[in-house]
């Protein structure tokens, strides 16, 4: 019963799709001649979501483009705060499409890093890919600039201090200070001030477009990265596409089709599900800052802070580190020389980083340095983050500075001077008895670590001054880095596992997955009536909760399909 | 090489020479024109205004209804839209006070306080450290906690502070500057107290920093309309 009913779905599925070939015909829209690489089928499999940390950012960027466009129908500089309130209040579902581009940008920013962070420590930025490196960082920086002038568009009281902040930063530039801001900002006036800011945000976006195309390119031409042992542990590293990889049409479609329905599904679902949570602190909403909220405002319960993403340069400029005393440099410029040397310096280090680094072996250990400022780099950004969001505004004095600073640096420096010596020496030999035992280190003092560290929290919680801050930041620190180490190292632990221990591919039958799909299936084909039913303004929210699962059914489903069809 | 080639490749040369000059003087003139035409022109002010404090309703502000010493204080934009202004009343004489501008070590002589009792002042209300406004900067009462520092009841004269980087002015002596990290003092405005009990915002004290984000206190601003300034509130 089961069986026939099996091949009879099969059949008529595979009919259906005969006739969609017969009338547009997949080999009509020559995809397997598009200038795509081929892939090796790993990148598709478990864990294979590392190697598409680029495919999901244009995914974020794609969902953006689309809802910021709906949203620039509807966008007003001359009255920026009451558009939004009536985007909000009176748009069919104009509150889910403004939360979920805010959600998208930040989906965005966070993958832009892991993928900047993943290809620093491989060292992808290596021959032949220093161009493709380079146009990743201006992408990163034009990405933070879209998203600052996204933010401060909203028009409600943290927009307008996210203006008023920038409008400082820039006219405290020497020589340069007014003449900037007016380009930027416009002449001053309020409706002037907004209509340049939404110009800059599609200037900005037309930019990313264009620079990602060329990076997109690039990434096409130079090819994946293929595995260390390919090329010997060596720079240059070029894949040859092989004979076994799969065609693009339908292996690699399937997948991106896949992709796309999981991260279009969480950017919807994730601000919908916050957003119906009642009490959530309202720094967490996903919505702009209303009037009723401004004895919050005026009490410090929300904090006037830039969004998490600008934390980190905004702690910087608590930092005392040019006295506000007479003197050469007075006035707004330490805002600017603080900018650039926590925004600046990174992303110049950044940009020229290809060209400094230009050994060819593979392995981050051959690289102490550069790896060590990596972790930094990480560290940091987290640390000042953090500490923006904890303790904003508060001055810090310079001695607190140099210990938050000296400690991981000095930590990190030892440790990778130590490592790559034993590594350099031929004496870093991976066994797995030494993979276990950093594994069991790391998971305890990472436990330790936690407990340190919520302490730390509880303690600052109640007595809010520089030295329970420095504690938890630096525990919050130890405690991130060896979250990182449990993570790494089991992950080695059981790769070497898999490389001893050959287990069979996950497979299902056909019938579990015609099983598994239907029913899935026949659940969003009822939540989708459901939402139907739901009044589009006021439950905009409640509309993206089942529309994001909807779409992550659907991704679950590809999955099925691929598991089954594919044996992928 | 024979001679002709080499003839040849200098010709081809000067050409190419002549290709990037005239490339670089077209690219001078298309920067030129794109900077110049993103640099907004100024709009403003010739001269301060003098410009009447007038209520919601448009009737004119009497200096005796401004309440004493409120959390709630009016504010009113002077001499530019957007340029919003505290208008307290702090319930006692205030004196002319020297204040002194940290960022230069200049100073300059704030007005003194007008109305029944020399008891009324104005200061711009955007904070000169990173230009945060109300409700972030805020005028906390004789007595009352300032949130966020050690000045309680007993210590707070009636502070303006700002919640966002935590600076201090102090109103009450021409809004010096009392805690960082603020380098500049807020800028008094002058205020005339009119014989039927109203009052008029007549200009900026010359000497005092300029409002913040403004290269003069006259430009980057649409001026008000007609000749009055109307005051606001702020809710909470």
């Amino acid at each position: 019963m089961d069986k026939s009913l099996s091949e009879k779905v099969s059949e008529l599925s595979k009919n259906a799709m005969d006739k969609v070939n017969g009338l547009v015909g997949v080999e009509g829209l020559h995809i397997n001649e598009l200038p795509l690489k081929r892939v090796p089928s790993y990148m598709r499999r478990k864990g294979g979501i590392w190697y598409w940390t680029g495919a999901l950012i244009s995914m974020a960027f794609v969902y953006q483009v689309v809802t910021g466009l709906i949203l620039l129908l509807y966008y007003d500089p001359s009255n920026a705060y009451d558009g939004t309130e009536y985007l909000i209040n009176s748009v069919p579902y104009g509150a889910l499409i403004l939360s979920t581009h805010l959600y998208g940008a930040y989906a965005m920013i966070v993958l832009i890093y892991v993928h900047m962070f993943r290809n620093y420590f491989t060292a992808s930025y290596k021959k032949p890919r220093q161009l493709q490196w380079v146009l990743g960082v201006i992408l990163l920086g034009l990405t933070l600039g879209v998203a600052y002038f996204g933010y401060s568009m909203t028009g409600d009281q943290l927009s307008l201090d996210a203006t008023d902040v920038g409008r400082g930063i820039a006219s405290s530039t020497p020589l340069l200070g007014t003449f900037l801001e007016t380009i930027v900002f416009g002449n001053g006036t309020s409706a002037g001030t907004f209509m340049r800011m939404l110009g800059w945000h599609i200037i900005f976006t037309a930019l990313i477009g264009l620079v990602f195309g060329l990076h997109f390119y690039l990434a096409e031409s130079n090819t994946i990265m293929p595995s260390p042992e390919d090329t010997d542990h060596k720079f240059p590293a070029v894949d040859k596409e092989k004979p076994e990889y799969r065609p693009w049409w339908p292996y690699n479609f399937a997948f991106m089709t896949q992709l796309a329905m999981f991260s279009f599904g969480l950017i919807i679902l994730i601000p919908s599900i916050i957003a119906v949570i009642p009490n959530i602190p309202v720094l967490f909403s996903p919505f702009p800052i209303s009037p009723s909220q401004i004895p919050l405002v005026q009490s410090g319960v929300i904090p006037a802070y830039p969004p998490w993403f600008l934390l980190f340069l905004y702690k910087a400029v608590d930092f005392n580190i040019i006295s506000y005393e007479v003197g050469p440099l007075h006035g707004l410029a330490p805002y600017f020389l603080i900018s650039v040397i926590f925004g600046g310096i990174p992303a110049v280090y950044l940009l020229v980083l290809p060209f400094i680094d230009r050994s060819n072996d593979r392995h981050p250990l051959s690289r102490p340095i550069i790896t060590g400022i990596g972790i930094l780099m990480f560290i940091y950004l987290v640390i000042l983050s953090a500490w923006g969001a904890l303790l904003p505004g508060i001055p810090i004095q310079m001695t607190t500075v140099a210990v938050i600073f000296g400690v991981p640096f000095v930590i990190v420096m030892l440790g990778m001077w130590i490592i790559s010596n034993e590594y350099k020496k031929g004496r870093l030999l991976i066994t797995r008895n030494k993979l276990l035992t950093s594994y069991l280190a790391f998971l305890f003092i990472f436990i330790a670590a936690m407990l340190v560290f919520s302490q730390n929290v509880a303690a600052f919680m109640a007595k809010p001054d520089a030295l329970n801050l420095v504690s938890t930041a630096l525990t919050g620190g130890v405690t991130s880095f060896v979250a990182f180490g449990v993570m790494k190292s089991s992950d080695y632990t059981a790769r070497l596992e898999r490389e001893t221990v050959v287990h069979a591919p996950f497979q299902i039958s056909k019938n579990s997955g015609i099983i598994i799909s239907s029913t899935l299936a026949f659940i969003s084909v009822i939540l989708t009536y459901i939402i139907f039913t739901l009044n589009p303004i006021t439950q905009a929210m409640e509309f993206g909760i089942g529309l994001g699962i909807d779409l992550i059914l659907a991704g679950i489903i590809i999955r099925v399909y691929r598991l089954v069809e594919y044996h992928e | 090489m024979p001679e002709d080639e080499i003839q040849d490749k200098s010709r081809r040369t000067f050409l190419k020479a002549m290709i990037v000059l005239s490339a670089g003087a077209a690219v001078a003139g298309v920067l030129k024109e794109g900077i110049s035409n993103l640099v907004t022109p100024s709009v403003g002010l010739k001269s301060f205004p003098s410009l009447l404090i007038v209520g919601t309703d448009g009737k004119p502000i009497i200096a005796d209804d401004i309440p004493v010493s409120t959390s709630i204080p009016f504010l009113f934009d002077y001499p530019l839209a957007d340029d919003p202004n505290f208008l307290l009343n702090l319930g006692k004489a205030i004196p002319s006070t020297k204040v002194s501008i940290p960022a230069t070590g200049g100073t300059y002589q704030s007005p003194a306080g007008v109305g029944p009792t020399n008891n009324i002042v104005a200061f711009s209300a955007i904070c000169q450290h990173l230009g945060c406004t109300p409700p972030e900067i805020h005028f906390y009462p004789p007595g009352t906690q300032v949130i966020g520092t050690s000045f309680n009841g007993s210590t707070n004269p009636g502070y303006i502070h700002c919640s966002c980087h935590g600076s201090t002015y102090d109103p009450n002596a021409g809004a010096g500057v009392i805690t960082g990290p603020t380098i500049h003092p807020l800028p008094p405005i002058i205020l005339t107290y009119n014989s039927d009990k109203t009052l008029t915002a007549i200009g900026m004290t010359p000497g005092s920093p300029t409002i913040y984000g403004r290269v003069s206190d006259l430009s980057g601003g649409n001026p008000l309309s007609g000749s009055t300034t109307e005051v606001s509130y702020l809710t909470g």
